[in-house]
């Protein structure tokens, strides 16, 4: 498989950040055609693509775009809080393609009726926030963005919210909740951001990669969309490869791309390959069994794993799993918003344990013991977090249990970090 | 509140949703220690309408900020997978001998806090930290060395200004 250039065709150095520059590269030919359709099409138009959101769960846009209560105001919000450990293709999108973000919204909002959105961005990337004001500014003064949108008739502005250093928040409910200035405590659903989000009104939420593809359904058409990659999750999607690879960053290849191929497109390992985790923190970590994988959601369901953000995080033989276990669970731990006991105290608990097996002093029952933890989690934890844990370190021990065996009982320097 | 001047104030006072950014502001006010004060925050629940200790409760959520004070420079190191992975333990430690404080410190003349964080979005340049707004990529320890030492620097041709 070839890698593609039809969302990063926008990102080379110039074209995405300039709105001149953007317009004649063919930005804005996908929001004029879809402000020439009615809005409950250009919902079709997006089923018909078969779009599935980039922020992690994959799930289908049109399905979402159209079950948002339609008897009220409407908001939209785009989810640029971007912290799943080894992703980076948000960051990548914003700082070289602000206006094919905001195309996508303008597109979004008006399928849905909204006027008014936000852009919720993590705080952890201070200069695309100024740099994303500008271009809102900038969209503002071309008549692309804010009142009678490209002389439509449509009005629509976005606002840009800075966030404050926390990873649950990056989930749906959770962001809003912090976007109305409240603890950023994820919440039973339903009910759905579509029924009731923002101040009780029907809120639509997608991940920066996911608006940024809408554009190119309007310019190029559903059918273009469909033709690429796998059947039941097509599209460009970008790859964030990292870890050792030759030349880590993002890659653009049609979805279902191999593992294999990507850490080729990446320079190819940077020594031996050991193991790869793919999708974020709560994603699989595999051996080299992972290399023939095909990267899109329903492929890495059929094996039990999951797609998640499409990070690729490659280790090579000098990489030490125990420690990969502890900084893992480190994260859960820290990043927990304790708000259920299920996920408060099992993190901290898993945290204990791996903490043990990593620096030596760790017991072999541990290893039973944190599967179990980690499966009360999955049963009884309210939101996604504390249920994906059991899918990561479930891999972890299947795959590389003779590694943490032997790790037991060898006192390792790995203390020094958690004093 | 009297009646008549509710529609205005209505307008001018900033609503629920600046929350955070006015966390941002109170912050970014106190360049040499980087915290929210109280008194910042008091501010801020008055403007808001809002009980002080709803004001503290969700400013205590969000790891950004910090109700303490802190160093001038406020070191974020990376230490998710990648990071780990290409040797921010290496960073870690140098900062550590070079600076005498372990995670969660502040160095005694005020200087320096540490603070070990997950991901910031880069692994594609890691290992990564961040000092203040500013990110520094593919560190090791000579790396590190140059940023810290040009950080001092910065700091006494202010003061002898
Ligand atoms: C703990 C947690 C963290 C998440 N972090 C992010 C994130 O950083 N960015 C994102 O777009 N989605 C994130 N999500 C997924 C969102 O809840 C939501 O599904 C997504 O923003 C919807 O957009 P999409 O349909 O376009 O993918 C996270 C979910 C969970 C449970
Ligand atoms: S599962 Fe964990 S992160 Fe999610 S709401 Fe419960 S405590 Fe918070
Ligand atoms: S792992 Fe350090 S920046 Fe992502």
């Amino acid at each position: 498989m070839r890698h593609i250039q039809y969302l990063t065709g926008y990102t080379s150095e110039g074209v995405g950040t300039d709105v001149e520059e953007y317009m004649n590269a063919g930005g804005y030919v996908g929001l004029q055609r879809a402000l020439a359709l009615r809005p409950r099409e250009v919902v079709e138009m997006v089923t018909d693509a078969e779009l599935r959101g980039r922020g992690g769960a994959g799930f289908a846009t049109g399905k979402k775009w159209s079950t948002v209560r339609t008897d009220s105001e409407v908001y939209l919000v785009c989810n640029a809080d971007e912290g799943e450990p080894g992703t980076f293709k948000d960051r990548f999108l914003m700082e070289r393609a602000p206006y094919l973000i905001l195309e996508g919204m303008a597109i979004a909002a008006f399928a849905v009726g909204a006027h008014k959105g936000y852009i919720y961005i993590r705080s952890e990337y201070p200069r695309i926030i100024s740099e994303l004001q500008t271009a809102i500014d900038t969209a503002r003064s071309t008549g692309v963005l804010g009142q009678d949108i490209l002389e439509s008739g449509f009005d629509f502005d976005v606002g840009l919210m800075p966030g404050g250093g926390s990873y649950v928040v990056g989930d749906e409910t959770a962001l809003l909740n912090s976007l109305m200035g409240n603890r950023g405590y994820p919440t039973l659903k339903p009910p759905y951001p579509t029924d009731r989000g923002l101040w009780d009104k029907p809120t639509v939420i997608n991940n920066v990669e996911t608006l940024a593809c809408v554009p190119l359904i309007f310019s190029e058409g559903p059918e273009w969309f469909r033709s690429i990659g796998a059947p039941q999750s097509p599209g460009p999607k970008l790859y964030c490869l990292s870890g050792h690879v030759h030349t880590p960053g993002v890659y653009e290849f049609p979805m279902g791309v191999e593992v294999r191929e990507l850490i080729e497109a990446a320079g190819g390992v940077d020594g031996r390959f050991k193991a790869v985790q793919i999708g974020g923190t709560a994603g699989p970590v595999y051996d080299e069994a992972a290399l023939d994988h095909k990267l899109d959601f329903a492929s890495m369901k059929s094996v039990g794993g999951s797609l998640g953000s499409g990070a690729v995080v490659v280790m090579n033989t000098s990489v030490n799993m125990g420690h990969v276990l502890e900084v893992i669970m480190r994260f859960f731990s820290e990043e927990s918003c304790g708000q259920c006991f299920a996920c408060r105290y099992g993190t901290r608990q898993l945290e204990h344990m791996a903490n043990e097996i990593a620096t030596g002093t760790g017991r072999e029952e541990f290893l039973g013991l944190m599967r179990e933890t980690a499966e009360v989690m999955y049963h009884s934890s309210l939101c996604p977090f504390g249920q994906s844990i059991d899918l990561a370190l479930t891999t972890l021990l299947d795959n590389f249990s003779d590694e943490l065996r032997a790790h037991i009982g060898q006192q390792d320097y790995i203390r020094e970090v958690m004093a | 509140m009297g009646a008549t001047g509710d529609v205005e104030t209505e307008h001018e006072r900033p609503r629920r949703e600046e929350m955070l950014r006015l966390f941002h502001d109170a912050q970014n006010a106190e360049p040499l220690h980087n915290f929210v004060t109280s008194d910042k925050l008091a501010e801020i629940a008055r403007k808001l309408d809002i009980p002080l200790a709803e004001a503290e409760g969700v400013v205590s959520f969000y790891r950004h900020f910090s109700r303490r004070p802190r160093g001038r420079y406020v070191v974020r190191l990376c230490d998710s997978l990648s990071c780990r992975i290409l040797g921010s333990l290496d960073v870690y430690r140098y900062i550590r001998r070079r600076l005498g404080i372990g995670r969660g410190q502040t160095t005694a003349d005020g200087m320096f806090t540490l603070e070990v964080v997950n991901c910031l979005g880069c692994c594609d340049t890691a290992p990564n930290f961040m000092v203040n707004d500013t990110l520094y990529t593919n560190l090791d320890e000579s790396k590190t060395e140059e940023v810290l030492a040009a950080l001092e620097h910065e700091a006494v041709k202010e003061v002898e200004r």
